[in-house]
C-alpha cells in the first residue's frame, strides 16, 4: 500500500477510497446462528402466552420497579401514620390533663366569699 | 408460491407456511439489519423481532404487497429504532463508562466481506456511520443488498430519480469521508 504512495499519492488514495467503496462487491450472505426459527417460536410463544388481563396485570405488578415502588409507598404510608398518631396521642393527653385540672380546681367563689368579704 | 399467496396462506394461520416464509427470509433480514446495526448479535435480535412483528400483524398486511417489501420495511425501520435506542444508551452510560474497560468505538467486521477485503470493508462500515441517514440505507440496499434502483424506491417509498440521486449523493459524502480517514491514518 505504501509503495503505491510513493509513486503517486494522489490517484493512491483515490484508488484506494475507489476500492473501499466497492469492497463489499462479491460479498457472501451472512448468516443467522443456527436454530433461530427454534428460538423465534419460544419468543413468539413467551410473547403471546401473557393474554388475559388477569396475567397482564400480574405481569405488571411484578415488575422489579413497580414492586419496589408499591413497597416503598407502604413503608412511607406506615412511618407517616404512626409519626401522626403519636402527635395526635400526646396532644390528646394533654388536653385530657387540662380537664382533669379544671375538675379538680373547684371554683370557691361563690357565697362564701361573697358574705366573708374581709375589710 | 408467489408473495401475494403467500401472504394469504399466513393469514390463513398455516404454521408451515410461516417456518418457510422464516427460512426463506431470515438471511435477507439479517444481512440488512447486520449492515446497518454494525453488530451480530443486534442484528440477529432484530431478525427475531420483524418475524414475531409479521406473526402479530398478519391482518394489517395487504394482500398486493409485496412481503419482501414490508419485511425490509420492517427491518430497516427496527435496525434504526435500535440505532438511536443504542445512541441514547452511550449517552446516559457517561458514569458507566468511566468504570468499565471500552470497545473500540465503530470496528465492525462484515461476517460475508472477502478475506481480501475485509480491512476496506472494516473502513466503508465506519465511513457509512458518518453520512445522512436515507443516503446510507439507499447505499446499503443497493451497493450491499445488491437491490436495483427501482427497488430501493418501493422499498424506500421514494421516487427512482430521488434514489438515483440519494446514491450519488452517498458516494460523493462517502468519498469525502475516506479521503480524509486515509489521509490521516496513512
Amino acid at each position: 500500500m505504501k509503495q503505491i504512495f510513493k509513486n503517486n499519492p494522489v490517484s493512491g488514495i483515490d484508488k484506494l477510497v475507489d476500492d473501499t467503496i466497492n469492497s463489499m462487491d462479491g460479498h457472501t450472505a451472512a448468516t443467522p446462528r443456527p436454530f433461530l426459527l427454534t428460538r423465534l417460536h419460544a419468543r413468539i410463544r413467551s410473547n403471546t402466552s401473557i393474554t388475559t388481563s388477569w396475567d397482564r396485570w400480574t405481569a405488571f405488578i411484578t415488575r422489579p420497579t413497580i414492586a419496589l415502588t408499591g413497597l416503598l409507598l407502604v413503608i412511607i404510608l406506615n412511618v407517616f401514620i404512626i409519626t401522626s398518631d403519636d402527635q395526635l396521642t400526646s396532644t390528646r393527653i394533654v388536653q385530657e390533663d387540662l380537664n382533669d385540672d379544671q375538675e379538680i380546681y373547684v371554683n370557691t367563689t361563690y357565697l362564701y366569699d361573697i358574705e366573708n368579704i374581709e375589710p | 408460491m408467489n408473495q401475494p399467496e403467500t401472504i394469504v396462506k399466513l393469514k390463513e394461520g398455516d404454521p408451515a407456511v410461516f417456518d418457510e416464509v422464516v427460512n426463506k427470509w431470515q438471511d435477507m433480514v439479517y444481512n440488512t439489519a447486520i449492515s446497518i446495526v454494525q453488530n451480530g448479535e443486534d442484528a440477529e435480535d432484530i431478525t427475531q423481532e420483524v418475524f414475531v412483528q409479521l406473526h402479530l400483524s398478519l391482518d394489517s398486511i395487504k394482500g398486493e404487497a409485496l412481503l419482501s417489501t414490508w419485511l425490509y420495511r420492517v427491518t430497516i425501520n427496527k435496525s434504526l429504532d435500535h440505532e438511536k435506542k443504542k445512541k441514547r444508551q452511550k449517552r446516559g452510560g457517561l458514569i458507566k463508562s468511566l468504570f468499565s474497560v471500552q470497545e473500540e468505538p465503530g470496528h465492525f467486521d462484515h461476517p460475508g466481506a472477502l478475506a481480501e477485503k475485509k480491512e476496506k470493508a472494516a473502513v466503508l462500515f465506519k465511513a457509512l456511520n458518518k453520512i445522512p441517514e436515507s443516503q446510507r440505507i439507499a447505499f446499503i440496499l443497493h451497493k450491499i443488498e445488491g437491490r436495483s434502483y427501482g427497488e430501493v424506491a418501493v422499498i424506500t417509498g421514494n421516487s427512482v430519480m430521488a434514489v438515483e440521486s440519494l446514491l450519488a449523493r452517498a458516494k460523493a459524502n462517502l468519498k469525502k469521508v475516506l479521503k480524509t480517514w486515509y489521509e490521516t491514518n496513512i
